[in-house]
């Protein structure tokens, strides 16, 4: 019995170390400069540091790469989590968006945010600073909404 | 006088009456009226309508039991809507039906009458994309 447990802990250990050797496809941050957001719109300090803190891992080329995001099988959630963000959203290449896109992604901001589907309940998990308070969304929402207002006079 | 009096009496409810049916329907029945809708209304065409009911209307209104339908977009709200976020709703819904997103997989899979034809995909496309222009340009 107890020469079965070491086999398997074996077995589970070297399975392991042989996933390391697949690639995690872990974007690399590639800033773009003069199109983030705060440099194309007005974005206040408060707002500023909340979305750095609980959205840029993700939707933007300043993510922070934390040692276990090095480490599969962990890499390759965060690989494709921070894939499928910038996808979505990236605020490095605010300025490369159309007037319709930024539209539609300020209502999305809004409404995620809002609505708590926003920062995903696994990276909250992992990251305390990005558990918005209450007021933190409610925050967020209003600048979304006026900068909207905005960006459709512009 | 006394005949005149009489036709008087009763001409005149009957032809308030038929002026106000008249009113009513020209109000009520806007869809199918020959006057302009207000600049700043919103008015879906009939046949965008009817890809509405067909697909959309079930989930996406404000009486549904699908909540989180119902908290993304609700048709019936669509035209109360602020500019702004009409453009954004109706870029969103070009985006979804691009996208093969909506209606659902699961939804198609339960009602597959329900799913949109290419021809029905189109219409509603580029009715939104040209509604969300000609909002941007006002």
């Amino acid at each position: 019995m107890r020469k079965w447990i070491m086999n398997a802990l074996i077995a589970v250990a070297g399975l392991f170390v042989i996933i390391q050797f697949f690639p995690s496809g872990r974007p690399q941050n590639k800033p773009v400069t003069g199109k983030d957001i705060a440099s194309v719109t007005e974005v206040p300090e408060e707002v500023g540091n909340l979305i750095r803190q609980a959205c840029f891992d993700c939707h933007s080329q300043n993510t922070r790469f934390p040692w276990y995001s090095y480490v599969a099988p962990v890499s390759w959630l965060v690989a494709k989590d921070v894939n499928n963000g910038r996808k979505n959203l990236d605020f490095s290449k605010w300025g490369e968006l159309s007037k319709k896109d930024k539209l539609k992604t300020l209502d999305e901001i809004s409404e995620m945010v809002g609505e708590e589907e926003m920062p995903l309940k696994i990276y909250i998990l992992m990251h305390s600073e990005a558990n918005l308070k209450k007021e933190d969304r409610d925050l967020i929402v209003q600048w979304a909404d006026e900068t909207a207002e905005k960006v459709f006079e512009e | 006088m006394k005949k005149s009096k009489k036709v008087f009496v009763i001409w005149l409810p009957a032809l308030s009456a038929i002026f106000i049916l008249l009113t009513a329907f020209s109000y009520f029945g806007s869809g199918t009226s020959n006057t302009p809708p207000p600049d700043d209304n919103l008015v879906i065409p009939e046949n965008i309508n009817n890809i509405f009911d067909k697909s959309c209307f079930g989930c996406h209104n404000t009486e549904s039991k699908n909540d989180k339908a119902k908290e993304k977009f609700l048709i019936d709200k669509l035209p109360g809507l602020s500019k702004v976020k009409m453009v954004s709703k109706l870029d969103k819904i070009n985006e979804m039906v691009e996208k093969n997103e909506m209606p659902p997989e699961k939804f198609l899979a339960k009602f597959p009458d329900k799913a949109l034809t290419p021809e029905e995909a189109k219409a509603l496309r580029e009715w939104a994309v040209a509604t969300s222009d000609l909002l941007l340009k006002k």
